[in-house]
């Protein structure tokens, strides 16, 4: 059966977000529960979707990776890069060049690589690579290196284009696709085993960066960002941590890469280019800095957004289909401006900041409502009261001694102590 | 300006010129090409320099917002009302346009998010370049033909000035340049607005005690750059041909000279920009061409770039803010 | 008339001032004492439109300030003189006397109040031409009154002009606030962590802890407070 993909995912994101606000188990439960819950749907999205959404919903996996990558850096450590697509193409062509040039390289006697051993090389790779630039990027800060790193990533493909021997010039490399293992050849198509691939990548990776960013080293992240000299007083040393972040975002990167290249086969000057890298940034921005969640999302948006905006608006009765669609770049830049305008701290800040408010506020109201209801009554019970009263005696009197009511409005006129005592019995 | 038309199909080819000590008068002729080119990514780059320093912000549409405006322009002159034909008064439209859109852009769209995260306001502009690409081509370019754009003095033809052959429309490029600058300069220095504006880029929250409504100095700051913008656009477009893409190349020399000089810094944006020129012009006219070529000319600058950035990370002439922790 | 009706105001989750009550007489001098954190200058930034109070009013002659938008108060006569100077470092002493004077189009008036500026605080003139960043301390705070000055304020709002200056050069700045107001009848809202200098020159004092107004007297009364006396005035 084939769902639409919108229904999909509000369905899988419905569900789970029902689980993580239901009022049973403990908060780690419910959000671990939701989680499982979110990827048992991910897991059956390649039976219901059909190709061509599986296909996108496997790029969000794999740019999922390269914004969790780029989020480490800028979102949780300040360091702006506008150069991160240079890292996943590191990644694609690395892979590209051990499964199709191998001959020439000599490397291994000409035995084709398994294809996940070349995951890892391009991951190691590009992180070496991480660490070639984080050197430097030391020395410079805020828009500098944002406009450093655009300078290097506006001239990679130019420099990939002109030297081609090694990377296939602007024709690129290309290869054949890993096919599925053979216990699951006749389970699974290609693209559904490629999706599971990714997502297995995903999930552990997203893991492992999680692990990360909750201990010490997370926090040593942020802290940095905030204040580098105050980092230092602390006894955190700086230029280790920021050169870790690159070098962990440039891995993080250059998986993302490889699986990019391995899911389609082809790589070439094009396959990341500077309008990409500059969609990492505004995906982790609109998804949320400094956010798991977000970066994830930020890979949503700027799968779907480009594929779909225009031609989900032109179901507006107002807008013409003919001239949204010859502007498809006006469509995605004015989503992407309206979405900032709304969100400026992306979706994650939003939805933090829904979940903090009224959840919170509404629980312990109602935790309150009992008690608040039982004062109520009983400041409304003397109304009733007909028996004889004397001066100092008032509303409170019917209750038992020494119960303290939790005071929802100024509880001068009412307090129960005070009137036991001063109006004597 | 050799490195901008490389990349045009039927432009001039980039011989490997003789070395500059073999033949002076072509180095002495490239360096003042160079020169005269700059003023043009010093305009820009002032541009640029004049919205970060009082705000912080990268307008990474600051091509596009020119491009806009230069296209514009364009429709203008071919309405054929006698006095929009005339392409000086179409340099003082592309600046006044520029001044409305600059404002209207503030306005609109930054306003909203003035105040938020840094990466907020630079993904809106960002966004904000996108948008304001596809409308320019779709309204004026599907497909078609790069256009003429009518320059108020000669492209082709050049005056012989001392050992160099200039074309006239360099010259204005300079002598345009330059005018503004020099009013920008007055502007800043010798009005109350100008003096307005330093305060609130200084220290908004005094600016907002003297009295100052912080908000129009930025609107003030936003269209001046965008005028600046536009009176570039309109300076390099009877050169390479209107395209949705013909700022592109200029808005790169012009944050890298930004950068260069430092972006805090106003005269380093104009030392940058010239610097960025002649550097520009003598990388193109000088680098072997069998080990790099034309294509190169970009990525070569810009590297060079980088390691400049590398030896003084705040640029020529910025300053290092002291933060008191 | 300057005049504060149960004024609360936050930054965010965080209440800086409840209920806060008081007011100015014209031509005189009123202080507003507390330790750190109290809410003096968030007191300041309500009067001067920096902070939009959550509850409560501010009445000027009559005239509504809560919602006013800050340079809208600045043109009533109002003016602040905030914590730490706030000067415009690179500009030069006389940039930024000038732009005390920003919302004013009377040239004779303008130069007439430099002279006057200029006669009460001799140093400015001398350093006229050099940028503010580079004079002390001490005449960075005559800088920032003198600015303030150049606006012709009806109301001044000081804040903390005692903070990090020496002992000699504090008192000298007093005489001179107190000059001022003897002299042309300048009502001056003081806010300070020094009490003793600030209940000196000061007819009226109100005391704040945080966010409340805890007392309230004329200066003479608190000078003699025992409560006072112990917490602010260390003996």
């Amino acid at each position: 059966m084939e769902m639409n993909i919108w229904l999909f995912l509000v369905l899988s994101l419905g569900v789970s977000g029902l689980v993580r606000v239901a009022p049973l188990g403990s908060e780690r439960q419910r959000i671990l529960a939701s989680l499982l819950v979110l990827l048992a749907f991910m897991c059956w999205a390649p039976f219901v979707l059909d190709n061509f959404r599986l296909i996108q919903m496997t790029r969000i996996a794999t740019l999922g990776l390269a914004l969790l990558g780029l989020n480490i850096l800028t979102g949780y450590n300040g360091q702006v890069s506008l150069g991160h697509g240079a890292f996943v193409l590191m990644g694609a062509y690395t892979v590209a060049v051990l499964l199709d040039r191998n001959e020439q390289l000599n490397l291994i006697d000409a035995t084709p690589w398994p294809f996940w051993a070349t995951i890892f090389v391009a991951g190691f790779l590009a992180a070496a690579a991480g660490l070639v630039i984080g050197v430097p990027a030391l020395r410079l800060s805020g828009p500098y290196l944002a406009i450093a790193t655009l300078a290097v990533m506006i001239s990679m493909p130019i420099i990939v284009r002109k030297y081609g021997t090694f990377t296939g010039g602007s024709q690129g490399l290309g290869f054949s696709r890993p096919p599925p293992p053979p216990f699951l050849e006749d389970l699974l198509r290609r693209e559904q085993w490629l999706y599971f691939l990714c997502l297995l990548a995903l999930v552990v990776m997203t893991f492992l960066a999680w692990n990360l960013l909750r201990g010490q080293f997370g926090r040593s992240l942020q802290a940095v960002r905030d204040s580098e000299v105050a980092a230092a007083a602390m006894g955190i040393h700086v230029a280790r941590v920021k050169v870790l972040a690159f070098v962990i975002s440039a891995f993080y990167a250059g998986v993302a890469g490889a699986l990019l290249a391995l899911i389609s086969g082809i790589v070439n000057p094009e396959t990341v280019d500077i309008v990409q890298s500059i969609n990492y940034l505004a995906g982790i921005v609109i998804g949320g800095l400094a956010s798991i969640m977000g970066s994830l999302i930020g890979a949503a948006a700027i799968v779907f957004i480009p594929s779909d905006a225009a031609s989900e608006l032109a179901k507006l009765p107002f807008l013409d289909a003919n001239m949204l669609r010859r502007a498809p770049g006006a469509i995605q830049g004015a989503v992407v401006i309206v979405v900032m305008l709304l969100m400026p701290y992306g979706v994650a800040g939003a939805a933090h900041r829904l979940l903090r408010l009224r959840p919170e506020r509404a629980l312990a109201r109602w935790r309150e409502a009992p008690a608040l209801a039982r004062g109520a009554l009983q400041r409304a019970s003397w109304a009733w009261d007909l028996r004889p009263r004397s001066a100092g005696q008032g509303p409170g009197q019917n209750r038992p001694q020494g119960e303290v009511v939790s005071h929802g409005e100024g509880g001068k006129a009412t307090d129960p102590e005070g009137d036991l005592t001063k109006g004597g019995q | 300006m050799e490195g901008l038309l490389a990349g045009l199909p039927g432009a001039m080819p980039v011989f490997l010129a003789p070395a500059p000590w073999e033949d002076w008068s072509l180095f002495g002729e490239q360096i003042v090409l160079g020169l005269l080119t700059g003023a043009l990514y010093a305009l820009v780059a002032l541009a640029i320099v004049l919205i970060y320093r009082s705000t912080d912000i990268i307008n990474f549409a600051q091509s596009e917002m020119a491009m806009f405006g230069t296209f514009a322009m364009w429709s203008i002159w071919l309405s054929g009302v006698p006095l929009f034909s005339n392409p000086w008064m179409l340099l003082v439209l592309a600046g006044l346009f520029g001044l409305g859109m600059g404002a209207v852009v503030e306005r609109v769209v930054i306003r909203p998010v003035e105040g938020k995260p840094v990466l907020t306001i630079v993904v809106v502009t960002l966004g904000l370049f996108l948008l304001l690409n596809s409308v320019a081509t779709w309204i004026w370019a599907q497909g078609e033909l790069p256009k003429v754009f009518p320059s108020p003095l000669s492209v082709l033809e050049s005056i012989k000035v001392g050992f160099a052959t200039i074309p006239e429309h360099r010259l204005l490029i300079f002598a345009v340049g330059a005018a503004a600058m020099v009013l920008l300069g007055l502007l800043f220095n010798y009005t109350k607005l100008g003096l307005a504006m330093r305060a609130t880029a200084q220290n908004p929250l005094a600016a907002q005690l003297m009295g100052i409504n912080v908000g129009n100095m930025l609107t003030v700051g936003w269209a001046l750059s965008g005028a600046l913008g536009g009176i570039a656009g309109a300076l390099i477009a009877p050169v390479v041909t209107l395209h949705p893409a013909f700022m592109l190349p200029v808005i790169l020399y012009a944050f890298s000279a930004a950068v260069l000089g430092g972006l805090n810094s106003v005269p380093g944006a104009v030392v940058g920009g010239f610097i960025i020129g002649v550097g520009e012009n003598l990388l193109a006219t000088y680098t072997p061409r069998a080990i790099f070529g034309p294509e190169m000319s970009l990525p070569l600058a810009l590297m060079l770039l980088v390691v400049i950035l590398l030896v003084r990370p705040t640029g020529l002439l910025g300053e290092r803010t002291v933060r008191k922790v | 008339m300057l005049r504060l009706e149960g004024v609360t105001a936050a930054y965010g989750p965080i209440v800086a001032l409840r209920g806060v009550s008081l007011a100015v007489e014209p031509g005189t001098v009123v202080t507003l004492l507390g330790a750190n954190g109290a809410g003096k200058t968030s007191t300041l930034r309500v009067i001067s439109g920096l902070l939009r109070p959550q509850a409560g009013t501010v009445e000027y002659d009559g005239v509504r300030l809560d919602r006013l938008s800050p340079d809208r108060i600045v043109r009533l006569g109002i003016v602040q003189v905030p914590e730490g100077r706030q000067l415009f470092a690179q500009l030069t002493v006389r940039e930024n006397l000038e732009l005390g004077a920003y919302l004013r189009r009377d040239r004779a008036g303008i130069r007439q109040d430099l002279e006057r500026v200029f006669s009460y605080f001799p140093i400015l003139a001398e350093r006229q031409r050099q940028a503010a960043g580079s004079l002390s301390g001490g005449e960075q705070q005559m800088l920032a009154i003198g600015r303030g000055l150049m606006a012709r304020p009806r109301l001044l709002l000081l804040d903390e002009p005692s903070l990090g200056l020496a002992p000699l050069v504090t008192r000298e700045i007093f005489r001179i606030i107190r000059t001022i107001n003897e002299r042309e009848g300048l009502t001056v809202l003081l806010v300070e962590q020094n009490a003793r200098l600030a209940l000196d020159i000061a007819r009226k004092g109100y005391v704040l802890e945080t966010g409340r107004v805890v007392l309230s007297d004329l200066a003479e009364n608190l000078r003699r407070n025992e409560e006072v006396r112990r917490s602010y005035l260390g003996y």
